[in-house]
Order: structure tokens, then C-alpha cells, then sequence
């Protein structure tokens, strides 16, 4: 059963006193090309967002639907900021270390400076904000929810472009996620100059 | 300690050392409508548009690499209209990151230029 996220920790968090409270989400972890791309969002509080019922985890949801919600989210006053690390630096600091870093940049992107943040899985103690870590966070939190929105739709555009620019693996349409047609292709094409060597079926490849 | 202070015990660890390495300082947390810099100085014939980073503890990724598309883009913003409405102005300019690795207690461990960071 899906139960849509909520915006009960935003709430019970204003009403200790903090003010801007960012959602933290990032996408293309598993992804065996690209960057990884992560997003913060700090909703407006003053409520008023009819479509916020609309809201789940990205990948819950279908292309389309991500696209509208990322309108929404980018003309209703929220503050947004977005991270990504590319696919040579993962290879060099580990998916782990690349993940943190986007997700670290995407909060730094945001102006003002929130005063909490609600992460997606992770905690980031290098990020001196106060801060919760939430597993399947994407599935329980508005502004998480909507932060993986932001980095989902952020990744897909540019995984598009890629594709453009690396015809054959069909990038714009997995993304970079090893399905069978992508490591199908990797195995007839060898790998493009932005696939994770560092990764799997990638290095088998090399 | 809060991320504001740390922030600007980081700016003012930056200035010092920017001084020490012969640096001249113009001015700090200069703010316009386009963006922010930390510190403006002059290496020689060289204006520098200094962005302070301060980090608790090793860094995941270099201080330049953290540094997002829309900060980078606030601060060539600000350095053009630092440009624009000053005179006497020296016949260089670059942007320099200062990082700064401080420890539990607020002490600075480290302290690390980049010349020409977005060069």
C-alpha cells in the first residue's frame, strides 16, 4: 500500500521554532553513468499548496507527472538548490563520497541558510545545520519528496543531453541504470567517456 | 560551534593569511543586488575575488568542487559589478578559494589557497 508523504515533520519542526526546514534528496546513486544529482527544497510554510497532496517519491511517479510537480514546486515560493558530481569524480571518492558531496553542495546552494534539514537515508555531520537522517525518507516527507523530485527531473534532462552527445546506449532512456539494454549496448560499444569505470559492469568491460 | 561563527572565524583565519602570503585586502563581505564575495584583495597587479570555505573535519571533495553552479554564478555577478563601479581598477582579476579546515573546538588545522579556482 503507498501512503503519500507528509508534512507532519515540516510541522512539528516550525513549531519548535525553526523556520526554513530543507528536504534533502538525491538520484542516479546506482546509475553505472552520469553524476549523481542531489537537491535540497525548503517548502514556503505558510501552507497554501494545494498540489502538495500530488507529492510522492519520484520515482512513485511518472515522467509527466514529475515534470508538473516540479513546476509547482519551482513557482510557489520554495527555495531550491541542486548538486551533482560527475561520473570521474565517483570513480575517484567512491559513490558514497560523491553522493554526500552533491548533497552537500545542494544545501549550500540554498538562500537563505535553513536552520534543519530532513535527509533522505543519510546524515551529513560535515554540514553544520541541525538535522534528521530518515530512511525511505522520500516516501514519509513533503520536502524530501520534493527534493527528490527537483534531482530527479534535474538528472533525466541532462542524462538527455548526454545521450545526445553519446548516441548508442540509450542514456535518455534508462538514464544510466544498468538494465539489460544499456549493458547490452556497453558490451558492443565499450564504454563511453562518461560511464563509471569504477563500477562493475563497467570495469568487467575494460 | 554554529555554522555563522564558523563561517566567519573561517573569513577572518582567510584575511590573515591572505596578508601573511602578501596579499593587499580591499575590502570583506562585499554585497551587491548580483551576489556576495567573501574577501576582495590584490595579489600584486592582480585583483582577487576571494570565496572563504570552512569545513569541520577532512573534506569529501575539493573546496572548489563544493562550491554550486548558482553560488559560482552569484559570485561572477558580483565580481562584474565590483568591476564595473570601481576605478583604478589593476589590469587582472581571478577568483581564489581559501579553505579552511577547522577542528572540533573551532581551532583552524589547515589552511589551503586555490590561485585561479575557476580559471
Amino acid at each position: 500500500m503507498i501512503v503519500s508523504p507528509t508534512y507532519d515533520r515540516e510541522r512539528e519542526l516550525l513549531s519548535q521554532g525553526y523556520r526554513l526546514i530543507a528536504g534533502v534528496d538525491e538520484v542516479g546513486r546506482g546509475c553505472i553513468a552520469g553524476p549523481v544529482v542531489a537537491a535540497a527544497v525548503v517548502l514556503p510554510s505558510d501552507g497554501g499548496l494545494p498540489w502538495l497532496g500530488r507529492v510522492r517519491d519520484s520515482k512513485q511517479l511518472s515522467p509527466r507527472q514529475r515534470e508538473a510537480l516540479l513546476g509547482e514546486i519551482r513557482t510557489c515560493g520554495a527555495v531550491v538548490g541542486v548538486g551533482s558530481v560527475p561520473h570521474n569524480r565517483i570513480d575517484e571518492m567512491g559513490i558514497v563520497a560523491a553522493t554526500r558531496l552533491a548533497m552537500a553542495i545542494a544545501v549550500e546552494e540554498l538562500a537563505p541558510t535553513p536552520d534543519f534539514l530532513l535527509i533522505d537515508a543519510l546524515r551529513l555531520p560535515e554540514v553544520r545545520i541541525p538535522q534528521q537522517g530518515l530512511v525511505r525518507g522520500d516516501q514519509l516527507c513533503c520536502s524530501i519528496a520534493c527534493a527528490s523530485i527537483v534531482a530527479k527531473v534535474t538528472r533525466d534532462r541532462y542524462m538527455q543531453e548526454l545521450d545526445a552527445v553519446y548516441p548508442g546506449y540509450g542514456l535518455a532512456v534508462h538514464k544510466g541504470y544498468p538494465t539489460a539494454l544499456h549493458v547490452a549496448s556497453l558490451e558492443r560499444l565499450g564504454a563511453s567517456p562518461v560511464h563509471r569505470r569504477s563500477f562493475a559492469p563497467v570495469r568487467r568491460l575494460l | 560551534m554554529k555554522r555563522k561563527e564558523l563561517g566567519d572565524l573561517g573569513e577572518k583565519s582567510a584575511a590573515d593569511y591572505l596578508r601573511k602570503r602578501g596579499y593587499r585586502i580591499h575590502e570583506r563581505n562585499y554585497r551587491c543586488r548580483a551576489g556576495e564575495i567573501d574577501i576582495v584583495a590584490q595579489d600584486r597587479d592582480c585583483l582577487v575575488f576571494v570565496e572563504v570555505r570552512t569545513r569541520t573535519g577532512p573534506a569529501f571533495g575539493t573546496p572548489e568542487e563544493s562550491i554550486g553552479a548558482v553560488k559560482k554564478g552569484r559570485l561572477a555577478s558580483a565580481a562584474l559589478t565590483y568591476l564595473q563601479t570601481h576605478r583604478k581598477l589593476p589590469p587582472h582579476w581571478r577568483f581564489d578559494v581559501v579553505a579552511i579546515e577547522v577542528g572540533p573546538g573551532g581551532e583552524t588545522e589547515r589552511i589551503e589557497l586555490i590561485r585561479d579556482a575557476f580559471g
